[in-house]
């Protein structure tokens, strides 16, 4: 199986009985299951260390055989929701990591408890919608700067070292309390006081400008979701690759 | 392995949405069948990477030229030193449809896809370098993979082997070269269960140059002939969408029945004669019935090894294709029959040039991809030896998980 296959090519192998296909699918996707397990339990999980993680595997490995497509929903949609009833089922067999459940798990417990099927829905179309709202509320102020996705799409950095090196300069930004302000207030980059800061050029941070501005709006906002979202991939734990 | 694989939807415009990976990167992507909600997580095919530079390439080459010709008032074309030499070009139809140009020593010097599927299916693999026969195992194995044939379902393939040059010994080792590639073919579809019928046939390298002014691969093409002189109202159109045995079965025409006919007469271009109007109605306004037309008297006498030079208006519509292809080996070829544009003017020459690149931009979808050949170099892990490898790691993770799943109901 080589690295570059579509992951939706897979899954439709690994539904028609490719053993192969279907283990390389969940080992691409483990960062996945372990970033969903994670934002469920509301604390780190850590691959070959915590059963959760084992749940989320086999739940994942389920969602392939439930997965319909004609049901129109993305299937890691779907994987989402499975590897979260999974969890939930386990807790409550469990007990005693009930404490440790998310706030959104619990809440969506008890809005729909008497219908175990029904609830997950609910709960996964309320994280949905709050994802959704949080989207449009991003990019709202986002607009504020003069900037909207397609830009972020047009200036994104292509090298993945050239990438980090602009969130770095970001959180440099969200660190910094005057470099935040400035920001803040001039709806733009301090770009002389920043470049004194990292290793980056200003030629370099200026053609990033839109980038990193965007990202510290992500960062120091109230974005939860996204902001966890692209730090994902620095949290080596999260990974099983540190 | 090191592509973000999963991406977040921020907004969808049309069929178009536009997604930010874990990795921080933004994204704009089409996709097909139904859109993704926003806030909705979705798997992201590989990233193609498409440099915008052929598109670039190609205007710098018109500016060029121009800024040459009216400086020194002639146009040399290089004539690069010391290229390997084409020895067969090996065309694959499943129904994407690939060719593979191969040496003397039967190495694979290129691979390209001679349709969007071709491409799609060469995508992951890097075939350069490979001997034909490997390669051959490749592609049948990918075809595999990508979902063309199903275990224990049917398909088709047919592999045709065109001869760089002419003369019937070559044809004769074509053959032979087919007979090892269908055989290794099979040998792939043994292994995984599959009932696909794979068949060969050797022809004449004209067939070819015919096949790409049609927009067809030459297997494609080659059983058009045959299907028309066997009766069938088959259409280019049809062709270059859906799958030679698809297309046929449509008309109730068996394709090994066609197939065998074309094994047992391979001289395509005595068929092409014959055929005059009927090839003409089947490619609708393309350019062979033209010159089928006003050259039939002269046509008859061309034998199986008139060169290219000899057909002006066909001449000209391969230059349309290699003005933006340069195909290796027959690139040079034409352009030394057809004589140095050396004594044109130079303007006139950027004029033609762009006149063709314009052409070649705005063909038909679905129709051939007229675009470079696609660079495929030893791109780390995308090296087969190392896929092949990975395959056999066979099964492992699942089994671990559900040791630990009946672990766990244990308990």
């Amino acid at each position: 199986m080589q690295p570059g296959a579509d992951p939706n090519h897979l899954l439709a192998l690994a539904r028609s009985g490719d053993a192969v296909a279907r283990e390389e699918l969940i080992r691409r996707y483990t960062p996945f299951i372990l970033s969903v397990v994670s934002r469920t339990t509301g604390h780190f999980i850590r691959l070959g260390e915590d059963d959760e993680a084992s749940i989320g595997l086999m739940a994942f490995n389920e969602a392939i055989d439930n997965y319909r497509l004609e049901g129109g929903a993305a299937f890691l949609t779907l994987a989402e929701t499975v590897i979260r009833r999974r969890l939930i089922d386990y807790f409550r067999r469990e007990g005693r990591h009930r404490q440790v459940l998310s706030l959104q798990a619990m809440e969506g417990e008890t809005a729909a408890a008497a219908d175990p099927v029904a609830r997950d829905e609910i709960n996964m179309v309320d994280e949905l919608a709050d994802r959704r709202e949080e989207i449009e509320r991003y990019q709202k102020e986002l607009a504020s700067y003069g900037i909207t996705l397609k830009d972020l799409v047009k200036c994104s950095p292509q090298h993945r070292d050239a990438r980090d090196r602009a969130l770095a300069a970001a959180r440099v930004v969200v660190a910094n309390p005057l470099l935040r302000k400035y920001l803040l207030e001039r709806k733009a980059l301090p770009l002389k006081a920043l470049e004194k800061e990292v290793e980056t050029s200003r030629k370099t941070l200026e053609r990033h400008r839109k980038y990193i501005i965007a990202a510290v709006v992500m960062l120091l906002g109230n974005y939860e979701y996204l902001a966890a979202y692209i730090g994902q991939d620095r949290r080596g734990g999260q990974d099983g690759r540190r | 392995m090191d592509g973000a694989e999963r991406g977040i939807v921020m907004a969808r415009e049309g069929q178009k949405v536009i997604i930010l990976t874990p990795r921080g990167d933004w994204q704009a992507l089409k996709l097909a069948g139904p859109l993704p909600e926003v806030g909705e997580e979705i798997m992201l095919p590989p990233a193609v990477k498409r440099p915008a530079w052929p598109l670039v390439t190609a205007a710098a080459i018109v500016l060029l030229l121009v800024l040459a010709g009216s400086v020194v008032r002639r146009v040399e074309t290089p004539a690069p030193a010391a290229a390997p030499r084409v020895a067969y070009y090996v065309n694959v139809d499943i129904n994407p449809s690939v060719e593979l140009a191969v040496d003397e020593g039967d190495t694979v010097l290129e691979a390209r896809g001679l349709n969007s599927d071709g491409e799609k299916l060469l995508a992951g693999i890097a075939l350069k370098g490979e001997k034909v026969t490997g390669a051959m195992k490749i592609l049948a194995l990918e075809a595999l993979r990508q979902g063309y044939y199903l275990p224990e379902g049917g398909g088709a393939m047919m592999v045709t082997v065109i001869p760089a040059g002419s003369g019937q010994e070559k044809l004769a080792a074509g053959n032979e070269l087919g007979q090892k590639l269908t055989q290794e073919a099979r040998n792939v579809f043994q292994q995984a269960g599959v009932h696909a019928a794979v068949e060969a046939a050797t022809v004449q390298p004209e067939i070819r140059q015919h096949a790409e002014a049609a927009g067809l691969s030459t297997g494609k093409y080659s059983i058009m002939l045959e299907a028309l002189a066997a009766g069938a109202q088959v259409k280019v159109a049809d062709l270059q969408r859906e799958s030679i045995t698809k297309v046929l079965q449509e008309l109730n025409f068996n394709w090994e029945d066609v197939l065998a006919r074309l094994k047992k007469d391979p001289d395509l271009l005595k068929k092409e004669e014959q055929l005059g109007p009927v090839l003409k109605a089947a490619l609708g306004q393309g350019p062979l019935p033209a010159e089928n037309g006003n050259s039939k008297g002269d046509a008859a006498a061309r034998g199986p090894a008139a060169s290219p030079g000899d057909k002006p208006n066909q001449g000209d519509n391969q230059e349309t294709r290699q003005g933006k292809q340069q195909t290796p080996g027959q690139g040079r070829e034409t352009n030394s029959n057809r004589g140095h544009p050396s004594s044109r003017d130079g303007m006139a020459v950027a004029w033609q040039l762009r006149a063709r690149l314009k052409a070649g931009l705005q063909s038909q979808p679905g129709g051939p991809v007229l675009k470079e050949w696609p660079v495929l170099e030893n791109v780390p892990g995308k090296n087969p030896r190392d896929v092949l490898a990975k395959i056999k790691l066979e099964g492992a993770f699942l089994k671990k998980i559900e040791e630990k799943r009946q672990d766990m109901a244990k308990r």
